[in-house]
């Protein structure tokens, strides 16, 4: 019971103190492909994490080469502003717990955010309708909180010294909330409040593969994965009947018409909605020394034709695809230099997400800092990572500009690792 | 944690209630009439005017048990009426009589109507006063003072007596109504006025020494009348002079009208909110004897129980006693366009939500500035359609 409360807890923190966006009314909202520092910090998604040259802890295929345990713990943090909108947030990424076993097998646990549908958005249409000789101009708010974590458990085996595989099997849970205002009918005595919600549970499952297939320059290594939903999918609808809200409370209240005694809720199990089956590819390119050439690519489609029900504007579900490119170079932890013992992260990428509106997508271009210092005899590590991306999309006429600021605190220790008698 | 939270403005016009709708059905209106119910009303009458005659005001004496202390001396007692009037073209002689109420005489101010104060006629009075000139205080208030004697009053106050119901007869007018104000005024009602002397033990200081000293000083008692009503005998459908392709509503006349509207036929989903429900009544300012200086108000009621017999209700439909029940009910003003418009919202949403049953409404005179008011509303047999009485439904479904 304490686990699953705390699980819980800890999902709350992940899906609903996150970021606003109005695009996270679309879909099933704007996807998180990246929630970790070091691979924030070098403008990737996760499949190439930058830890360090040869370890992701989002990609457990990397983590048997971990010489210590770790645990890690992401914060997200930025601001989203255009011409006449401006909001800021913070949220956790990741926490996560990666045990490695005799450098051959690894384990790991974690949580992470999925998708965000925390939003809020004014209409800005007026729409006028005539009765009993008077106008009504109608205007509304639309509001959402909540959105959807991922609960998962990985292990990963080295095969040989080339050829490391990982299977992730990721649990899908959430509840999100959408509150619609229509207000303005006769000289605005009368708003009516429209509440819905919906709550998820699905199964993904992940294959991650790495390999180091080159004999030359040495260190460096190709990565794969497939992320695909399986199982059984399920959301539970809940539609509330809507209300007047004469006491202005936006909860039904017995001063709200109808009265809520009067009324009920109508419930959906929906089982058929899409999920997105992605598949991912990078490479880390020993470019000389302790300097790698990053690079990363993300492709995304739908496995139904079923719009998500969580959708709440008018909006189409398409391919997506991330791509990236980036440096990493790598700390010298033996350097009497400070400076020479950081890791540092640099990166470019585009996105195109999965949503779009008659034939408009939403498009991300961004640049990514990052550095990551270790300490402690264990490779303890900070990670700081920055990116500045402009998104485009047809929401709006402007371009968003999204500065994130995320930090990483990563501790290290020696369990399950044989250790010498004194 | 987010610490600022712009909403972003962007066309989600879609995000509107899916479908918003406006239904308009025409109703139909049965007027019907019961004896007047106007007990609570703040004045009483006599006289008579073209529609309406009122020949007795019958008011109930309160209790007397102030009386019954034995000390003091009733020096003189009357009973006091004070008018509304501050302009009276005639000053009439008054006649009140006097007589017990025993037992067997059910009087009650909610109840007793010209239709069944048949045993008025029958009672023999116990005596009576008579007011031969009326009284105008110097903030020119008229009242008219019924002397009476000790010996009747002491008798009222016996602890064995029956209470007292006077009956102020209409004095010869030519037709014109006198008004008083009643026991709901809360001021200027009618009372029993008794004055008397006692004695009363006062210290004064002589000296400096204190001394009580008995002194006789002459008091007054307001002793106010517990119920009163006046006897309206109104115009009747069925005595002609209103047209049956109308509706009237009065409190003097007790005329009010049923309402049954069709909403099965409307097709409103289930789902849907009720965002507006108004019920339009056009007045027929031409035949209605209204006073344009004042407001008046409507009242409309769910009928809680089925009509037994519709046949009752059939133009010129007389009741001699409304017990139709009602529930919720919502009062609503016409307005300077002869324009009556009842928001009705939650009455009719709850029938749409099958939490009422569609039994009809109950229109009638919530409050008017006279009881003599008639107001007549257009329906649906008016050949303007613009004027028919209707519902217009508003609704929005999600």
């Amino acid at each position: 019971m304490f686990l699953r409360k705390s699980v819980l807890t800890v999902g709350l923190l992940l899906t609903t103190i996150s970021a606003q966006s109005p695009y996270n009314s679309t879909g099933i909202g704007m996807l998180s492909d990246f929630s970790a520092a070091p691979a924030f910090g070098l403008g990737m998604s996760g499949l190439m994490g930058g830890f360090n040259h040869s370890v992701s802890t989002q990609n457990p295929s990397t983590w048997p080469e971990l010489n210590f345990s770790k645990l890690t713990v992401h914060y997200i943090g930025g601001e989203i502003q255009n011409q006449s909108f401006r909001t800021s947030f913070g949220s956790l990424g990741d926490a996560s717990f990666i045990l490695p076993i005799k450098g051959e097998y690894a384990l790991g646990l974690g949580l992470k955010p999925f998708a965000n549908k925390t939003y809020l958005l004014t209409d800005t249409s007026v729409l006028d309708t005539i009765f009993a000789g008077d106008t009504l101009a109608l205007s509304s708010d639309l509001s959402g909180s909540g959105g959807m974590g991922i609960l998962h458990a990985g292990i990963a085996k080295r095969f040989s010294d080339r050829l490391s595989v990982g299977v992730d099997a990721e649990f899908l849970f959430g509840i999100s909330t959408e509150l619609a205002i229509v207000s303005g009918l006769f000289s605005g005595d009368t708003t009516v409040v429209i509440t819905r919600n919906h709550e998820i549970k699905g199964t993904f499952l992940s294959i991650y593969l790495t390999s180091s297939l080159f004999d030359t320059p040495v260190k460096s290594s190709v990565h794969f994965s497939v992320r695909t939903p399986v199982g059984t999918r399920r959301i539970i609808e809940r539609e509330n009947h809507a209300f007047i809200d004469n006491d202005g409370d936006l909860e039904h209240t017995p001063w709200d018409d109808p009265l809520p005694y009067d009324v009920s809720s109508a419930y959906n199990n929906i089982t058929s909605f899409s999920l997105p089956v992605d598949l991912s590819a990078g490479v880390m390119y020993n470019v000389s020394g302790s300097t790698f050439l990053v690079g990363e690519f993300v492709s995304r489609r739908f496995d139904e034709e079923d719009q998500f029900p969580t959708s709440s504007i008018s909006s189409t579900i398409d391919s997506g695809r991330r791509i990236a490119l980036g440096l990493l170079r790598e700390g010298q932890t033996e350097s009497r230099s400070f400076l020479n013992r950081l890791n540092y992260r640099i990166g470019f990428f585009n996105r195109q997400h999965y949503i779009s509106s008659h034939g408009e997508s939403v498009t991300e271009q961004g640049f990514a800092l990052g550095i990551g210092i270790p300490f402690g005899v264990t490779r303890n590590q900070i990670d700081i990572g920055f990116q500045y991306v402009e998104r485009s999309g047809f929401l709006s006429s402007g371009p968003e500009i999204v500065n994130q600021l995320t930090i990483g605190l990563t501790l290290s220790d020696v369990w399950l690792a044989s250790r010498k008698r004194r | 944690m987010s610490c600022i939270e712009d909403s972003f403005p962007t066309d989600i016009s879609d995000l509107h209630l899916d479908l918003l709708d406006t239904v308009t059905v025409d109703i139909e209106l049965s007027p019907y009439q019961t004896p007047p119910e106007i007990g609570s009303n703040r004045y009483l009458y006599v006289g008579s005017n073209e529609d309406f005659t009122i020949s007795r005001t019958v008011l109930k004496v309160g209790s007397l048990t102030a009386l019954q202390d034995s000390t003091f001396e009733i020096i003189d007692s009357r009973i006091e009426l004070t008018f509304i009037d501050t302009v009276l073209e005639v000053q009439p002689s008054f006649i009140l009589s006097y007589f017990a109420m025993d037992s067997t005489i059910e009087f009650s101010e909610s109840g007793t109507n010209y239709d069944n104060d048949d045993w008025l006629d029958e009672i023999v009075f116990d005596g009576q006063f008579i007011a031969d000139s009326l009284s105008l205080d110097t903030s020119g208030i008229y009242t008219v003072e019924f002397p009476i004697d000790t010996s009747v009053v002491m008798a009222w106050a016996d602890t064995s007596a029956d209470p007292q119901l006077l009956v102020l007869e209409s004095p010869a007018l030519n037709s014109e109504v006198l008004q008083f104000y009643s026991t709901e005024n809360g001021s200027l009602e009618p009372a029993l006025i008794v004055s008397y002397s006692d004695s009363v033990t006062v210290t004064v200081t002589i000296d400096s020494m204190e001394v009580d000293t008995l002194i006789l000083d002459t008091l007054e008692l307001v002793l106010e009348m517990s119920s009163d009503v006046s006897i309206v005998e109104p115009p009747l459908f069925s005595g002609g002079g209103f047209d049956s392709t109308l509706i009237y509503f009065s409190n003097g006349a007790g005329m009010k009208a049923l309402m049954n509207v069709d909403l099965d036929s409307l097709n409103v989903p289930e789902e849907a909110v009720i965002l507006k429900a108004k019920l339009v009544l056009y007045s027929d300012s031409t035949n209605s004897n209204w006073e344009e200086d004042g407001t008046f108000n409507m009242k409309i009621a769910t009928l809680e129980d089925s009509i037994a017999n519709e046949d009752d209700f059939i133009w010129p439909a007389f009741i001699s006693e409304d017990s139709l029940d009602t529930g919720t009910l919502k009062v609503s003003s016409l307005d300077s366009t002869d324009k009556l418009v009842h928001r009705m919202d939650r009455l009719i949403e709850t029938i749409f939500l099958g939490v009422e049953d569609n039994l009809g409404f109950k229109l009638e005179t919530s409050s008017a500035p006279s009881i003599f008011n008639i107001v007549a509303f257009h329906t649906s047999d008016n050949p303007d359609s613009a004027l028919h009485p209707r519902l217009e439904i508003y609704y929005g479904v999600p």
